[in-house]
C-alpha cells in the first residue's frame, strides 16, 4: 500500500494525474482516519518523521533525532555535532539564588552550574571539590580549606578565598536576611567569621565547637563576589553565575532552563554541550516525552509507570534511595503513647515488608533498621523489627492501651511516593489489630506548621533528611535541625541522656569516640521508639539508554560527581 | 447608559475587593507562611526570626491593609518565594495563558455555533444525532483524560505534534483542543436548543411564508434572536477557560498564570496569590460587564438602568 501511494504521488507530481480539491480533501480525510485507526490499534507501521519542531519543546539532540526517526529504534547511533541532554522534572525552583531557597530541587539545578567546597560522592563519602585540601578543626573551631589554583567563575573572576568569605558574609548579613535571604547553613554550622589566609587559603571559624558544621560545607554554593555583589536580588534570582561545568543560558520560568558547556571549566570541558531542564508537572506527560525522544531523563516516575519503562528496550529504570527516612512519628507526650511499650508495639503492628512489596512496588530496598543510614555509622547491634501482631497486642495490653480510643494518622496527600496509599495500608494494619484508626489528610502547609510547632496530638507520617554524616543524623530528633514533633527529648526517659550524649558528639572530633557515641545514641533512640521506622524514600527515573547518567543518593541529580567523569551520551 | 457603566464599574471594584479579602483570609487561615517558606533544616528560632522579619507576626488586617494600600498604587509587592515583583511575574506568564485560553475560546466560537445551527436546522437527522453525541461525549470527558489521550495519539504514536511545552503554533493545537472541547460541546447544545426555540416562533414562519431563502431565515432572523443566552455562556466561558487552564497547563507543561497561581497557593506566596486573584477576578468581572453591554446591541428591547 505504501509503494502504491508512493507511485501515485510521483505521478501527481509529474502532472500525469490531476486531482480536484474534492479528491485531495477525500484523500486527506482517508489518510487521517487510517492513521488514527492505526494509532488507536497501537500500530507502529506509520513512519511519519518525528517533528523535532522547536527549541521550546526541548527538541532532542542529533542522537535522539536518529533514534526517533528510525521508528523509535533500540540502538541510537549518531553522536556527531553538538550533544544535548534533556531532563524533565515535575517542579522547578522558585529562584536560582541558592541563598534564597532551601528546597531540594534548587540543588538539582545548581549542581550543574555552581560548586561547593566539598561534595558527597556516590558512596555518601565527603570529597573535596573546589577545595584541594580540607581540614577539620584542631582547635575545635577552625575549618581550613586550600582551594585549587586557576579556577574561574564564568565572568573570568577567580574562585578564591575571597569568594568563600563573600559567600558567608552575604548569607550572614542582617540586612540581606531582612530582605528575605534565608540560607540556614551558616547558622546551622554556627559560623562566626571567615578568614582569608592567602588568595587560595580560607578559614571558616565557628563560634562554638560543632561537628555539625563539617557536612554542611557540601551544601553551601560558593558565589562570585563581583557578580553577586553588584546585582540586585531580583536579578540573581533569575540569572545565576557560577564556576561549574555548565553555564547558564536562559530560564523560561515554568517551561525550561538551558545551559551550555563551560569550555574553560577547571576539570575540563564536559562532553554534553547543551543541558536542558524542563518543568513538566504531569507524570504521564513526562513519560510521553521520554517515549517520544524529547527527554533523555525523566524524574519523579510514578511506580505504576515503572513497568512501561522497564519493558521498553530503549530505556532503563533507575532508582535512587534518598536520605529521607520515612517513619511514623509518635508524640511521646500524648497519654496514649506515653508508655514506651505502646510505642514499641507499633513496630510489630505494621507489616512494613508488605507495604514495600505491594504498595511501593518493591522499590525501597528494605525496612529501615536505624535512623542513621550513612555507611559505616549505623549501629550493627540493632536489628530490624519484624511483623508480629501478637507481640504488638501483648505489648499494648501490658501498657494498658485503651482500644476504644480513636487513633489518627496524619499525613499529606503528596510529598512522597504513594504517601496516601502507604498511610491507608498502615491504618489497615492498625485496624486489623483492633485499633479505631483512621487517616487524617492535612494540607501540606498545615502539616508543616504542626510539625515545626510540635503540635501533633497523634501519629503522623514523617520524612526526615539530613546530610549524610553520623553525628549530624543523630541531631534529627533533638530539635537542632528543627524537624521532629515527637517530644522524644522532653517526654521520654532516655531523652535527657540522649541530649547529654548528643552534646558530647557535637564537640568530639575524634573519629572512634564519635562512632561510639553515635552507636549509643541510636540504641537509646530505638529503645524509646519515638519513630516507627518504615523505609528510605525512593525516587524513580526513566533514562534513555543513550546516556550513562545514574542518580545519586544524596543529591539525586548530578551530572559530574567528584571522583567520576561527567555524564556522557554514549549512544 | 453611562450611568449604568459607571455604577457597574464601581460594583466591579467592590467585587474584586471582596474576592481579594476572602482569598487573603483563606490564605491566612491555612497555616503559618513562615513555616511553609522555611527550609526543612531550619530551627524554630530561625523560623521565629524569619516570621518577625517578614512581618507575618502582625495582625491579619494590618497585613491586608498594607497590601491594599500598595495595590491601589499599582504595587502588588514582591513574591516571597521568587523574590521578584509579582506584577512582573504575572505579566511574564499572561501571554501564555491568553494564547491558550484565546485559542480555546476561538475554537469554541468557530465550532459550537455552526454545529448548533446545523443541528437545529436538520433536527433529528443523522447529522443532528452525531453532533449531539459528540456534544455529550465532549461534555462528559474530563480535561485531564482528553489531554492525556491527545498526547498519546497525536504526539507519541503518530508524532504529528509536540508532546508539551510552549513554542510555535504546533505546540498550541493539542492544549487548545483539550481545553476547548468542553465549551465547544456545551455551547453547541445551547445554540441548538436556543435555535430550536426561535425556529418555532411566528416571525420565523412569517419569514418563510414570505419566500425568503432558508439560509437567510436561519442566519438573519433566527440566529440573531437565539444569540442572547449564547452570549451569556460565552462570557462565562472566559472564567471556565481561565480556571480550566490550570489543569491543561499542568498536563501540557504550559507556562501560564494558572500554574503560577497554583504554585503560589501551595507555597503560601501571599503577595503573588493576591495579585493573581485581583488580576483574574478583575478580568472576569470586566468581561462580564462587556457581555452585559452587548445585550443592548443584540436586543434593542434591553434597557440599562
Amino acid at each position: 500500500m505504501g509503494a502504491d501511494l508512493d507511485a501515485i504521488l510521483r505521478r501527481v507530481v509529474a502532472g500525469e494525474i490531476r486531482l480536484t480539491r474534492r479528491d485531495l480533501l477525500r484523500a486527506g480525510l482517508s489518510a487521517s482516519a487510517a492513521a488514527a485507526l492505526l494509532a488507536a490499534c497501537g500500530g507502529t507501521s506509520v513512519s511519519s518523521p518525528p517533528t523535532q519542531t522547536s527549541t521550546s519543546s526541548g527538541s532532542a539532540s542529533p542522537a535522539a533525532r536518529a533514534t526517533t526517526s528510525a521508528g523509535l529504534s533500540a540502538t541510537p547511533q549518531v553522536t556527531s555535532g553538538p550533544l544535548k541532554l534533556v531532563l524533565a522534572q515535575s517542579s522547578e525552583p522558585s529562584t536560582l539564588d541558592p541563598q534564597f531557597e532551601q528546597s531540594g530541587i534548587i540543588g538539582t539545578y545548581l549542581n550543574a552550574m555552581q560548586e561547593h567546597l566539598m561534595e558527597f560522592d556516590r558512596q555518601l563519602a565527603i570529597k573535596n571539590v573546589l577545595a584541594e585540601t580540607s581540614q577539620q578543626p584542631t582547635d575545635g573551631l577552625t575549618y581550613r580549606f586550600k582551594l585549587h589554583p586557576n579556577m574561574k567563575f564564568w565572568d573570568g573572576t577567580p574562585v578564591d578565598a575571597n569568594a568563600v568569605k563573600f559567600t558567608y558574609d552575604r548569607a550572614l548579613n542582617a540586612d540581606n536576611r531582612k530582605k528575605g535571604l534565608s540560607d540556614p547553613v551558616p547558622t546551622l554550622q554556627g559560623v562566626d567569621h571567615v578568614n582569608v589566609v592567602d588568595p587560595l587559603t580560607v578559614e571558616v571559624v565557628t563560634a562554638k565547637p560543632s561537628t555539625l558544621a563539617w557536612p554542611f560545607f557540601c551544601q553551601e554554593f560558593v558565589l562570585a563576589p563581583q557578580y553577586y555583589g553588584s546585582k540586585s536580588f531580583d536579578q540573581t534570582a533569575i540569572a545565576p553565575m557560577g564556576s561549574g561545568p555548565w553555564k547558564f543560558v536562559s530560564w523560561a520560568k515554568g517551561d525550561q532552563l538551558q545551559m551550555t558547556a563551560n569550555t574553560d571549566y577547571w576539570r575540563g570541558k564536559p562532553q554534553i554541550d547543551t543541558l536542558v531542564f524542563r518543568t513538566v508537572p504531569d507524570s504521564s506527560t513526562r513519560l510521553a516525552l521520554l517515549q517520544r525522544g524529547d527527554a533523555d531523563i525523566i524524574g519523579d516516575v510514578n511506580p505504576d509507570d515503572a513497568p512501561v519503562i522497564q519493558a521498553d528496550p530503549k530505556f532503563r529504570l533507575e532508582s535512587a534511595l534518598t536520605t529521607f527516612r520515612v517513619h511514623i512519628g509518635v508524640p511521646c507526650n500524648q497519654p496514649k503513647w506515653k508508655d514506651r511499650r505502646a510505642r514499641t508495639a507499633l513496630n510489630y503492628a505494621i507489616n512494613v515488608d508488605n507495604i514495600i512489596k505491594f504498595v511501593l512496588g518493591g522499590f525501597p530496598k528494605e525496612r529501615l533498621r536505624t535512623p542513621v543510614i550513612t555507611p559505616g555509622w549505623p549501629n550493627p547491634n540493632i536489628k530490624a523489627y519484624t511483623y508480629d501482631p501478637n507481640q504488638a497486642k501483648s505489648l499494648l495490653n501490658a501498657a494498658g492501651f485503651d482500644w476504644t480510643q480513636p487513633i489518627k494518622l496524619y499525613t499529606t496527600s503528596s510529598g512522597g511516593m504513594k504517601r496516601l496509599d502507604v498511610a491507608q495500608a498502615i491504618v489497615a494494619d492498625l485496624q486489623k489489630l483492633g485499633m479505631k484508626a483512621q487517616v487524617q489528610v492535612l494540607d501540606s502547609t498545615v502539616y508543616t506548621s504542626k510539625l515545626k510547632a510540635k503540635e501533633f496530638d497523634d501519629l503522623y507520617i514523617g520524612q526526615l533528611g539530613a546530610p549524610s554524616y553520623g553525628p549530624v543524623e543523630v541531631a534529627l530528633p533533638t530539635g537542632d535541625l528543627g524537624l521532629d514533633s515527637t517530644h522524644f527529648i522532653d517526654a521520654t526517659q532516655n531523652g535527657p541522656t540522649y541530649l547529654n550524649l548528643y552534646q558530647q558528639v557535637r564537640t568530639t572530633f575524634d573519629d572512634a569516640k564519635q562512632h561510639d557515641l553515635v552507636n549509643q545514641l541510636q540504641a537509646l533512640f530505638m529503645e524509646e521508639s519515638p519513630w516507627i521506622l518504615l523505609y528510605r524514600e525512593v525516587y524513580l527515573f526513566g533514562v534513555n539508554k543513550r546516556t550513562d547518567w545514574k542518580p545519586t543518593e544524596y543529591t539525586r541529580i548530578h551530572f559530574w560527581l567528584p571522583g567520576e567523569q561527567d555524564t556522557h551520551i554514549i549512544g | 447608559m453611562l450611568q449604568y457603566v459607571v455604577r457597574r464599574l464601581l460594583l466591579s471594584v467592590l467585587v474584586v475587593f471582596g474576592v481579594s479579602l476572602v482569598s487573603f483570609g483563606l490564605m491566612f487561615l491555612s497555616g503559618d507562611p513562615a513555616s511553609a517558606l522555611a527550609g526543612d533544616n531550619w530551627t524554630r528560632a530561625q523560623i521565629d526570626e524569619f516570621r518577625h522579619q517578614m512581618g507575618f507576626d502582625r495582625p491579619w488586617y494590618v497585613q491586608y491593609g498594607e497590601f491594599v494600600a500598595h495595590a491601589v498604587r499599582g504595587n502588588f509587592g514582591t513574591s516571597l518565594r521568587q523574590h521578584r515583583p509579582v506584577f512582573e511575574l504575572l505579566m511574564e506568564r499572561m501571554p501564555a495563558t491568553l494564547e491558550l485560553t484565546g485559542s480555546a475560546f476561538l475554537l469554541s466560537l468557530c465550532l459550537s455555533i455552526p454545529i448548533g445551527i446545523l443541528s437545529a436546522a436538520r433536527r433529528n437527522s443523522v447529522y443532528d444525532r452525531a453532533a449531539m453525541l459528540f456534544a455529550l461525549a465532549g461534555q462528559s470527558m474530563p480535561v485531564f483524560w482528553v489531554g492525556t489521550m491527545l498526547i498519546l495519539i497525536f504526539a507519541v504514536r503518530l508524532q504529528w505534534l509536540p508532546v508539551a511545552g510552549r513554542g510555535g503554533l504546533d505546540h498550541l493545537i493539542l492544549p487548545a483542543i483539550a481545553l476547548g472541547l468542553f465549551p465547544v460541546a456545551r455551547n453547541a447544545r445551547v445554540v441548538r436548543s436556543s435555535m430550536l426555540e426561535v425556529l418555532g416562533a411566528d416571525y420565523v414562519r412569517t419569514a418563510r411564508a414570505k419566500g425568503l431563502p432558508g439560509s437567510r431565515v436561519l442566519l438573519r432572523h433566527a440566529f440573531k434572536n437565539a444569540l442572547l443566552p449564547v452570549v451569556t455562556l460565552f462570557g462565562l466561558d472566559i472564567g471556565y477557560l481561565l480556571s480550566g487552564a490550570v489543569i491543561t497547563e499542568s498536563i501540557f507543561a504550559w507556562p501560564g498564570v494558572g500554574r503560577l497561581t497554583v504554585d503560589a497557593v501551595l507555597g503560601k506566596d501571599l503577595p503573588l496569590v493576591e495579585a493573581a486573584v485581583v488580576v483574574l477576578a478583575g478580568g472576569f468581572v470586566l468581561i462580564n460587564l462587556l457581555v452585559d453591554l452587548l445585550y443592548g446591541v443584540l436586543d434593542p428591547r434591553v434597557r440599562f438602568q
